[in-house]
């Protein structure tokens, strides 16, 4: 799958374009507003990563160009500027997510994998993995046909595994995603310990293999 | 307290009593003078006119008799008098018609008639003196009690004429408030004093301003410019976390790096936070429900308290109704709740109560009271905690005294209390 970086700090890009690298994705990178027009005119991708912050200007006007070519690719807004007015702006325009800077890595891959995966498959939007069988739309997942009984936070972090597939995931990353709006208030990570053991046992329970990994001292890695 | 005219006042009464308990009884002395000098010298006429009149040396024994029958005040007395003559005295006779004692000035003077050694005597009532003096002692009273209200009623007349435009002046700076951003339109005046303090003010406030949207300005763009090279930090951990090769020793070395990292971007976000309270999306208000927004982040709080085992417990009596921010309402209850929980100890407790309209959030922790002063204060935290970012109070405090409400911090029974009075 095609993905478009439209930002100017080629550290932040390369980062981004390699983690995403392993994954089937294939990563373009644009730095400059210019730069980016003539991607988007070019060519067709499955999302774009947009910073809004360019040099030569401002990445809602791309958006908005974007809008005009009625073009179908996906749009993902990434930006340090965590202003309210801009995330409802640029939703307003058609942009599909909002992630504001600095995020982990692991969120932006969570993030965009569900994205691609509620955008591009047929209506009953269901992944599998081996015995595993995940419902995007009823936000439910199966092993061997047997619903697994799930609390909301433990769905959200299978699909958050799910989406970054032979990744490590730092212990802090799956804090943040757990806690929502409540981000970054307390770092004590023994709750997300407490969520991923959990979740562990009911899979085990249903006969699903073990694919949750613990790596190093620090975090998981989801090993299908 | 009392107001400036008032204070004034209270002088120009003073002096006008001073002036009345010195001046009354001078004006009573002097008219009494006065009064005397006119009597003796109609005395010394009266005498004259007698002298002048050689035919009294010729009166008889029965002549005198006759003339002091129809004559009241001009007698010719057997030679009796004790006191001095020829000077004129202060006697009292008494009044057959009156039936009283009356004062008199007398003049006493050594006359020869027919009936051999006799006495002039020339009087004058002074009863009618006494009149006067009470009549003009009562005058100048009354003189003074009208300075004195007329100093009232011009001090009034003053306070809101000429006066106005400093009472009005001193109004709008009681009503500025350097964050709103509403600079006073202070009142157009002739006073050359107030035109200078309304100059001064102007100038002092602008300058404030200023600084404040400087130092406002600042902080957002200096937490800005940070986001960026934390974004790339960030995600370079993010990177080296997939490195298969790290060492045990190097995982731990990248763990603490997250967390430095973490607490960098808390402590970035809550300064923008700080510097964008009064921005325009944050002033809008609408109904908030105190208690539903408790109920809603006390699970996720209960979650984050079992780490230390603490208990939790919770009291919320009744719905609470406030018209205000609901973003901010969030913060300040998650900064409190949050502040419990980090500064809390190993199987410390937790007390959650809303009553009225008072949230007070209670827990255990050090065993001794914090600084009332400074605890609001940004970067004050008392005991350097780790993950702490110095400014979750400091939010709290900003966020009530914009919206008007109380924040209280007492330490009781063991507990830290922190209350908001809504």
């Amino acid at each position: 799958m095609k993905i478009l970086i439209i930002e100017d700090e080629k550290q932040l890009a390369e980062s981004i374009a390699e983690y995403l690298a392993g994954e089937s994705y294939l990563c373009e990178l644009a730095g400059t507003f210019k730069e980016a027009m003539d991607k988007i005119y070019g060519y067709e991708y499955d999302c774009i990563l947009l910073d809004l912050m360019l040099p030569g200007g401002n990445g809602l006007t791309l958006l908005e160009e974007l809008k005009k070519l009625n073009k179908q690719d996906g749009v993902i807004i990434i930006s340090a500027k965590d202003a309210l007015d801009d995330k409802i702006k640029g939703l307003k325009l058609g942009a599909d997510d909002y992630l504001a800077k600095p995020f982990h890595l692991s969120e932006l891959g969570a993030r965009l994998y569900s994205f691609l995966r509620r955008s591009k498959f047929d209506s009953s939007n269901k992944v599998t993995i081996n015995e595993l069988e995940i419902d995007l739309w009823a936000r439910s997942a199966t092993v061997n046909q047997q619903v697994l009984p799930l609390t909301k936070k433990e769905y959200d972090l299978l699909l958050f595994f799910v989406g970054n597939k032979d990744r490590i995931i730092s212990k802090s990353a799956l804090a943040e995603h757990l806690s929502g709006d409540m981000a970054d208030m307390l770092d004590n990570h023994g709750f997300v310990y407490a969520h991923v053991k959990n979740l562990k046992r009911k899979l085990a329970e249903a006969g699903c293999r073990d694919f949750i990994k613990t790596a190093y001292a620090m975090g998981y890695k989801w090993e299908p | 307290m009392r107001k400036l005219l008032n204070q004034t006042l209270i002088y120009y009464s003073i002096y006008a009593l001073v002036m009345l308990l010195l001046v009354t009884p001078f004006f009573y002395w002097l008219s009494l003078k006065l009064h005397l000098d006119d009597v003796n010298e109609a005395i010394h006429l009266r005498e004259k006119e007698f002298w002048a009149e050689p035919k009294w040396k010729l009166l008889s024994p029965e002549n005198i008799a006759k003339w002091n029958e129809f004559n009241r005040d001009i007698k010719i007395l057997p030679d009796t008098v004790s006191v001095a003559k020829n000077n004129i005295v202060q006697q009292v006779f008494y009044d057959e018609l009156d039936d009283e004692w009356e004062p008199y000035q007398v003049l006493y003077r050594d006359v020869d008639t027919q009936a051999g050694k006799t006495v002039l005597m020339i009087r004058i009532n002074l009863i009618e003196s006494e009149d006067l003096m009470q009549t003009t002692a009562l005058t100048s009273f009354l003189i003074l009690l009208l300075l004195l209200i007329g100093f009232v009623v011009v001090t009034r007349i003053t306070s809101s004429t000429l006066w106005s435009p400093f009472y009005q002046i001193l109004q709008q700076i009681e009503e500025f408030n350097i964050e709103q951003k509403n600079k006073p339109d202070f009142p157009e005046t002739k006073t050359a004093e107030f035109q200078n303090l309304r100059q001064g003010l102007e100038k002092l406030i602008s300058e404030n301003i200023k600084a404040f949207e400087r130092e406002k300005e600042f902080t957002q763009n200096a937490s800005h410019e940070l986001q960026t090279p934390l974004a790339i930090f960030q995600s370079k951990l993010d990177m080296l976390l997939q490195d298969a090769d790290l060492t045990e020793h190097q995982s731990v070395i990248l763990q603490q790096l997250y967390d430095a990292s973490a607490r960098l971007l808390r402590i970035n976000k809550n300064l923008l936070l700080l510097a964008k309270i009064k921005q325009q999306h944050f002033l809008r208000k609408e109904p908030v429900n105190v208690r539903g927004l408790i109920q809603e982040v006390l699970p996720y709080f209960a979650e984050q308290a079992e780490e230390k085992a603490l208990s939790f417990g919770v009291d919320l009596a009744d719905d609470l109704l406030i018209e205000a921010n609901k973003a901010l309402t969030e913060v300040v209850i998650n900064n409190l709740l949050m502040n419990a929980i980090r500064h809390n100890v190993q199987k410390g407790s937790i007390h959650v109560s809303l009553s009225g309209n008072i949230l007070s959030v209670a827990n255990t922790g050090l065993e001794a009271a914090l600084n009332r002063k400074t605890i609001f204060q940004r970067f004050s935290t008392s005991s350097t905690h780790a993950h702490s970012s110095g400014l979750g109070l400091a939010i709290v405090k900003k966020i009530t005294r914009l919206n008007g409400w109380r924040v209280d911090y007492h330490f009781k029974n063991h507990l830290h209390v922190f209350s908001i009075s809504f």
